[in-house]
């Protein structure tokens, strides 16, 4: 077993790469609007608003991203087994899987888009050259980074799980969080970017997002500029942070104070979580009154 | 162009349905046949790559089936307990035949029936879904998800007994063929969804992504078979450009293609 100053150089490591993981992930997410967001770009031509959006539904970002991280770390570990140099063996292996990335993903594209015809909805084949391969290399460097840390986990801290496992249960976690994080960002603020902050969605506006951009039309590569700015890190830090704080924890304390120092720390940010909900809906709500100012002053 | 052309061109479209009891003999004998063959010999693992094709065929029909009743955001659900219910089943299957291996393929099959039938009277009597074919549909898609757990094993490893099954199990592989499994069941209904989603289109699809499944697995079976293993890896390539290129080719035909171009005036009702 290492000692702990290496330990936590590890850890911290591991943070970073998770870090960087999410940040991808979730700019990832965004160009291609899976997950959450998508039902109102799958919704959109329904309710006649054509668009030149990405629609890439590859199941939901949790199994998208165990499906991605599974067949890296499998390559990944192939390679490995062969005495292949390990960075290299991770990129080649993140490599294939945003290979198979792409090809899931153009054919969300192109086979909703085929069964959205009758709303007079276009497959526009400049939208898939485009849209590919930044959706493949953000995918890329969030697998690389999954593969980084399982590395470690598994080589360095000697975790009994196989290495394709521990990969594949944080391409799990990695699209959770991303899910649950980062989606809100491009959801309710960029894809209803023309309605009053925190009005809501109305079921009467299901599907009517802004399909146009400062000048032209909007892309899904707008998108994830605009969610650079705070979703994607705050998917980043939030998914840094729970590897971080998580294997701190072990690592630093034994096992009973482990978990009451686990228990300590979800405390604090429910508590954070809540001061935090406190001052926003001081400083922005109450909502309605908020809604009737923006109105009348718009 | 407007709405009103398109709904033109969509009736020119016929409806040509393909029974799902045909898909479902095809989806239950070449799979089964592929997994005996490809356990003969490593140098036939790849014919199992036939075997996975022709499983996810059957399951994709199946997710298409039950999710045609408006189960949008439940597609990847369906998938997912499928091929969940079928590893259980497999291992049962598998041992349970430890005696006499060749019945694993057909008890593993049996148990998963068994089990998706349960899944699906739950679904329907007690959490009461009304979806009619739910019964049926989730005992498909749980048989169509052993067979292809079963293929994947055989086609990785080159057998389907209890010790090779445990040498996936151990390095963690068995987790890539389940989610590969699952994603290429659920996938093509889930990308084809919409209205004008049409059985043939979304079966290409389901050949397509069956097909990149072989591919993987022939890059797993290197470690477990060695060289062999290419031969599963070059079928599954040139079965998956092949049925790639019929569905982008199909889907082409069908929708409303564009190089560029600005957002089309629709006539707002």
């Amino acid at each position: 077993m290492i000692d702990v100053n290496t330990g936590l150089g590890l850890v911290a490591l591991m943070g970073a790469a998770a870090t960087i993981a999410g940040a991808a992930e979730d700019l990832e997410s965004d160009i291609g609007s899976q997950s959450n967001p998508n039902s109102q770009v799958q919704l959109a031509p329904q309710v006649g608003v054509l668009h030149r959006i990405f629609n890439k539904a590859i199941s939901g970002e949790p199994p998208a991203y165990a499906f991605y991280s599974s067949i890296a770390a499998t390559v990944a570990w192939i390679l490995m087994n062969v005495n292949f140099n390990i960075i290299a063996a991770f990129a080649i292996g993140a490599f294939v899987a945003s290979i198979f990335h792409g090809i899931y993903a153009s054919t969300a594209y192109i086979g909703r888009l085929a069964s959205q015809r009758r709303y007079g909805q276009p497959i526009y084949l400049d939208v898939i050259y485009n849209h590919l391969p930044p959706i493949m290399a953000h995918g890329f460097v969030a697998t690389f980074c999954i593969l980084g840390l399982s590395y470690i986990l598994w080589h360095y801290f000697e975790h009994p799980f196989p290495f394709v496992m521990l990969a594949f249960i944080w391409g799990i976690t990695v699209g959770a969080i991303g899910s649950s994080t980062g989606d809100v960002h491009y959801g309710s603020e960029r894809e209803y970017q023309n309605k009053p902050f925190g009005a809501g969605l109305n079921a009467a506006l299901s599907g009517k997002i802004v399909t146009k951009a400062e000048i032209g039309t909007r892309s899904s590569i707008d998108n994830a500029w605009f969610c650079a700015k705070f979703g994607g890190p705050a998917t980043g830090i939030t998914f840094g942070l729970i590897v971080f704080l998580d294997n701190w924890r072990t690592l630093v304390f034994d096992q009973f104070m482990a978990i009451v120092v686990g228990f300590v720390i979800v405390a604090l940010l429910i508590v954070a979580n809540w001061l935090l909900e406190v001052w926003a809906r001081k400083n922005y709500g109450p909502y309605p009154e908020k809604l009737a100012m923006l109105e009348g002053g718009a | 162009m407007t709405v009103s052309s398109c709904n033109a061109k969509a009736e020119a479209v016929e409806e040509k349905k393909i029974s799902n009891n045909l898909i479902m003999a095809l989806g239950i004998v070449v799979p089964l046949i592929g997994i005996y063959l490809a356990s003969t010999n490593s140098l036939f693992a790849f014919l199992g790559g036939i075997a996975i094709i022709f499983a996810t065929l059957w399951g994709a029909n199946g997710v298409r089936t039950v999710a045609k009743y408006g189960i949008g955001t439940g597609v990847p659900s369906v998938g997912m307990v499928a091929l969940g219910a079928a590893v259980a089943a497999v291992v049962v299957g598998i041992y349970f035949a430890s005696k006499t291996v060749l019945l694993a393929p057909v008890l593993a099959l049996i148990f998963a029936l068994l089990t998706g039938l349960l899944i699906g009277l739950s679904a329907r009597y007690i959490l009461k879904m009304n979806i009619p074919v739910m019964v049926r549909s989730m005992t498909e898609i749980c048989g169509a998800g052993s067979l292809l757990i079963l293929a994947h094993v055989t086609t990785i490893t080159g057998s389907f007994d209890l010790l090779h099954l445990k040498s996936l199990s151990e390095t963690g592989i068995v987790l890539l063929v389940f989610i590969i499994g699952a994603l290429s069941i659920l996938h093509p209904y889930n990308a084809c969804l919409g209205a004008d989603e049409r059985q043939g289109r979304t079966l290409k699809l389901s050949l397509a992504t069956g097909s990149a499944q072989v591919i993987l697995a022939g890059i797993a079976s290197l470690y477990f078979i060695g060289l062999p293993g290419m031969l599963t890896l070059l079928f599954g390539a040139l079965a998956w450009f092949v049925t790639y290129s019929m569905f982008v080719r199909t889907s082409f035909e069908e929708g409303i293609v564009m190089n560029t171009g600005l957002i089309p005036e629709v006539e707002h009702k």
